[in-house]
């Protein structure tokens, strides 16, 4: 049996490689046998010519018989595969125009595919690099009444679920800081956490060199030891294993490098984050016997769910926690709740209607490929009717012709592809660009799985559309081809179905370019929102001065005035001021407050103010209007002068119809909180974001509470960054171990804060675009077609003295009709559909008529647009070369 | 092989397999002789389809029940020619055997009243 198979196999490759041989011997042997034959033939007596032909016909079809030999030594499908391939390539190379446009179509289509795809695998669906990361939960306390429900944890909280809890293995904090490295080179500022140290073992992760934190160096005053992340390691270190045991300065303090992590560790939770930065070394948080006690809430909690237990059945559990410990600290905890998110959705919340409308938008694109595409092949496949026809006349199987034309469409597919692999890696660098920067929870690039995908979207996408044209060409009968393909007739057969695509591929561009303009218009109306201050030339940097060298308040007090007379006196500085937060970068302390010879409210319904420390000449240099009264004297800068000024909201929402100059309110910040004086009112600043509206606002001279790590702004005439070298040598000056952070310009940061509303906007819009001029492209192509179609009829009426312009409406009736209907599908379906982005658009309506009727102009012209050179072709049309044209 | 035969002295389905390997017993022949030893055995009786010849032929070279070599023809031609190898030898006795059971029940039944 094996030898059998064996043998077959044998001789079959050597059909392969000896084809040529073969088929010699073939035809040698057949002909051998005629020669017998017919000479068998002549010994009877024949004639010599009929002795040939008796010969011939008593041994029958001698190409069949051929055939069948040739077929049992050789792999046939792999042979007439070949020959298909050489065939479709021989086709494409001979009609360039419609090769590269078809190839192009694809590997426009194919690319954006790939790379859209790429971001939402690596967003969305690849594993975290954290061990059963479905068990993990990031767990978040909430307030009704404010409507937050990702608001961070306090200390106790952690610590009395953390021993009350079942339904968790385990659960670990984590909070974003920064620690200044120095004596290792330049001094810098480096995004860090603050972690339990069961964190790591928690999210499965083990240092790929070193040791993990032990859980007594979890305890205050044992807490000096960090983990580095492998990009730190590398790039101050060296990547020198002898990094570990070494001790390093931060912060002014001696810290024993325990470990590195492996290359893409993070836990990043954007809602907790003070810093907004990824964390580059982790430090163990020391506790404290008085964090059992509730005070503020700043930490980020996460936890592992036990197997079997739910994530309903866990947040039931700490709904009752919760009830027990609001019992005991009711002052505290009244209004709280507390939040289970698992780990994925809330580190992808924020970007996943982004990437879903990504998604759509390409599925789209992609359906417009194919339909052009196949518009392309139907049109080609009519006009080659006629060879179809012979061919299947010469013996040609019907399945033969099918495998003939869907090889043409693989060819397209492949080669599309290809170049549509190349679009993706271009398409993904743009696309990570434009990624919101804290989005990125793993590096993005493009992989293998991503060129499988690719290769099956592009072998998918040639089937499909490989198999209309094929279908129409199996379809037909040999003889109504023959005699059909002779008269200009052919056409209509595929009309209906090429008309449809064609309607079919406006009606899906207009309902991409309704939605990208919807998109763009929310981008231009959130850019063009008053931030409430001038962002223009304002640089911002950040200094934190470490607490060993600078113990006592009034150092920082000090420093950052005699830094502000320094820097004001550089050229080219208008304005200087200092502020603990900037706005849109960076969270802002909150609290409640209580005011003078007014009730305090009951719990959990507090009056809530944001406050900001803010340096002498703040409101001048950040241009915020002061509304009523006055700004900070230098004295109130320098010394505790309790004095506050507020917001416009907080005026208009705790002092209705008052003027609150004068009140008294106590700000719930210190250990020992006073009464402060309103000595002003100043307009508002949306901190939180351009999209959202602002919250209560006091302002305390630095004085008042002075922090140690606050923000520099400096308002200049040219290019800010050019005043950033000065001010270096300033602060070098005045402390040589002090780095500068998070310099930025306030244009930048603004940018940074929509860069999500213009991810999804650049992106939808470029998709909208690509899809408009595949479409214009399908309206060219049906257009055309139809005139070529009638070319005989045009010389004919032309003949019978119709004029041009007969000729131009009668094509432009055509285009016009197929786009009208197309416009009038895109409409309604955008009318259905914009509704699903609500959520992404600010300061337009899911309908707004202005866009929706923008799109479909532009589209109708694009569209017309694509008659113009086939009416033009019409209307040249010779009629004596009409009449002759078959 | 979905050869459509069915005028008289066509050859049943699978027996030209049979009537290749038993002419082929008396020694290595080419194409031509092989279809005119059936013809003239079988007394003009059986006609091979000679375009059919050639592809059982090669059908059973490719399974190895005979084999081929070139060589010159009594008129001096370059001829291909057939032999029965070893395998061909068994399964000509195998297939003998099979059609004397086959063809004794059929005339069994045929002389049944």
């Amino acid at each position: 049996m094996f030898s059998e198979w064996a043998n077959k196999t044998w001789l079959r490759l050597k059909g392969l490689f000896k084809r040529r041989q073969l088929d010699r011997d073939l035809e040698d042997e057949l002909a051998f046998h005629l020669a017998k034959s017919e000479q068998r033939n002549l010994e009877t007596g024949m004639e010599a010519n009929e002795a040939r032909y008796a010969a011939r016909r008593q041994f029958g079809n001698v190409s069949w018989t051929k055939q069948r030999s040739h077929e049992m030594w050789t792999f046939v499908s792999l042979e007439s595969l070949a020959q298909d391939l050489r065939y479709a390539l021989r086709m494409l190379r001979k009609s360039t125009a419609f090769s590269t446009v078809a190839i192009l179509t694809l590997a426009l289509g194919i690319g954006a595919n790939s790379a859209v795809f790429s971001v939402v695998y690596s967003v969305l669906l690849k594993a975290l690099p954290y061990r059963q990361e479905q068990r993990l939960v990031l767990i978040w306390e909430t307030k009704a009444n404010e409507g937050r429900d990702h608001n961070v944890v306090s200390p106790a909280n952690f610590l009395y679920w953390q021993k009350h809890s079942t339904a968790f293995e385990q659960m670990a904090t984590f909070f974003d800081d920064t620690s200044t490295l120095t004596r290792e080179g330049e001094p810098e500022e480096i995004p860090s956490q603050g972690i339990s140290t069961n964190l790591f073992s928690l999210l499965g992760i083990s240092p790929m060199l070193g040791r993990d934190f032990s859980s007594d160096e979890g305890r205050r005053g044992h807490n000096h030891q960090v983990l580095l992340s492998y990009g730190l390691w590398q790039r101050r270190f060296g990547g020198d294993r002898a990094a570990i045991g070494k001790l390093i300065r931060l912060d002014g303090e001696s810290f024993l490098v325990v470990g590195v992590m492996p290359p893409g560790v993070t836990l990043f939770a954007s809602q907790g984050s003070l810093t907004e930065k990824v964390a580059q070394l982790w430090w163990p948080y020391g506790w404290r016997d008085e964090d059992w006690a509730p005070r503020g809430r700043w930490m980020s909690a996460i936890g592992r769910l036990k197997p079997g237990v739910s994530l309903t059945q866990a947040q039931t559990e700490m709904n009752g926690l919760v009830a027990s410990f609001t019992k005991v600290y009711p002052d505290f905890e009244t209004g709280w709740g507390v939040n289970l998110v698992p780990v994925r959705e809330d580190l992808s919340s924020a970007i996943r209607p982004t990437l879903a409308v990504l998604l759509g938008a390409v599925g789209f694109v992609l359906l417009i490929t194919c339909a052009n595409v196949s518009n392309l092949l139907l049109s080609r496949a009519s006009s080659r009717d006629r060879e179809m026809a012979v061919r299947a006349a010469l013996g040609a199987s019907r399945w033969r012709i099918v495998r003939q034309s869907l090889t043409e469409s693989l060819v397209l597919a492949i080669l599309g592809g290809t170049l549509g692999i190349l679009g993706a890696q271009w398409t993904l660098s743009a696309m990570v660009l434009l990624i919101p920067k804290t989005l990125h929870m793993s590096p993005i690039h493009l992989d293998w799985r991503m060129v499988v995908f690719t290769t099956a979207v592009s072998l998918l996408t040639g089937l499909t559309f490989g198999l209309a044209p094929a279908w129409d060409t199996a379809r037909i009968g040999i003889s109504d081809a023959l005699r059909e393909a002779g008269q200009a007739q052919t056409g209509v057969r595929g009309h209906h179905i090429r008309n449809a695509l064609a309607v079919a591929q406006i009606t899906l561009s207009l309902v991409l370019l309704a939605g990208a303009g919807l998109l763009m218009r929310s981008f231009v109306m959130l850019s063009s929102v008053d931030p409430g201050f001038n962002p223009r030339n304002l640089l911002t940097l950040r200094i934190s001065l470490p607490s060993v060298k600078y113990a006592k308040p009034n150092q920082y007090i000090d420093f950052f005035q005699q830094l502000l007379e320094q820097v004001r006196t550089l050229p080219g500085v208008r304005a200087a001021t200092i502020d603990n937060s900037f706005p849109l970068t960076g969270m802002t302390p909150g609290t409640d407050f209580d005011i003078a010879g007014k009730p305090a409210r009951a719990r959990g319904q507090e009056r809530l103010t944001d406050v900001q420390l803010v340096g002498s000449d703040y409101f001048r240099t950040m241009r915020i209007p002061v509304l009523r009264g006055r700004t900070f004297s230098d004295r109130e800068e320098t010394i505790e002068s309790h004095v506050v000024i507020v917001s416009d909201s907080l005026a208009r929402q705790y002092f209705p119809g008052e003027d609150p100059l004068g009140h008294k309110i106590r700000i719930d910040m210190k250990d020992k909180n006073d009464f402060s004086e309103i000595i002003g009112v100043v307009g508002d600043v949306k901190r939180q974001g351009l999209d959202t509206t602002p919250v209560a606002m006091s302002y305390w001279p630095h004085a008042e509470l002075p922090f140690s790590s606050m923000m520099l702004a400096v308002r200049t005439d040219g290019d800010p960054f050019a005043k950033v070298a000065p001010i270096r040598d300033i602060v070098h000056r005045m402390d040589s171990d002090l780095p500068l952070s998070d310099v930025a310009t306030m244009d930048q940061a603004l940018g940074d804060s929509v860069a999500r509303q213009h991810f999804g906007a650049v992106l939808v819009t470029i998709f909208a675009a690509i899809a408009s001029f595949l479409a214009a492209i399908g309206i060219y192509g049906v257009v055309a077609h139809a005139v070529s179609l009638r070319t005989r009829e045009f010389g004919i009426r032309m003949a019978l003295g119709a004029e041009q312009r007969d000729v131009w409406s009668l094509v432009f009736r055509f285009g016009f009709a197929i786009s009208s209907i197309g416009v009038a599908l895109g409409v309604a379906g955008t009318l259905a559909l914009t509704p699903l982005i609500r959520g992404l658009l600010f300061g337009v309506g899911t309908h707004d008529p202005g866009t929706i009727a923008g799109v479909a102009a532009l589209l109708m012209a694009m569209a017309l647009a694509a008659c113009w050179i086939p009416a033009r072709r019409a209307t040249h049309v010779d009629p004596i070369v009409a009449l002759h044209y078959e | 092989m979905k050869d459509k035969q069915k005028s008289p002295g066509d050859l049943l389905q699978g027996t030209l397999d049979l009537l290749i390997l038993k002419s082929l017993a008396r020694g290595s022949m080419h194409g031509y002789g092989v279809a005119e030893w059936i013809h003239q055995t079988s007394e003009d009786v059986l006609r091979v389809e000679e375009g059919a010849l050639y592809p059982a032929l090669h059908r059973l070279e490719l399974r190895g029940l005979l084999s081929s070599e070139w060589g010159l023809s009594d008129n001096n031609r370059r001829a291909k020619y057939y032999a029965l190898t070893a395998a061909g030898l068994k399964q000509l006795a195998q297939e003998t055997e099979y059609w004397r059971r086959m063809s004794g029940a059929v005339a069994r039944i045929l002389q049944t009243a």
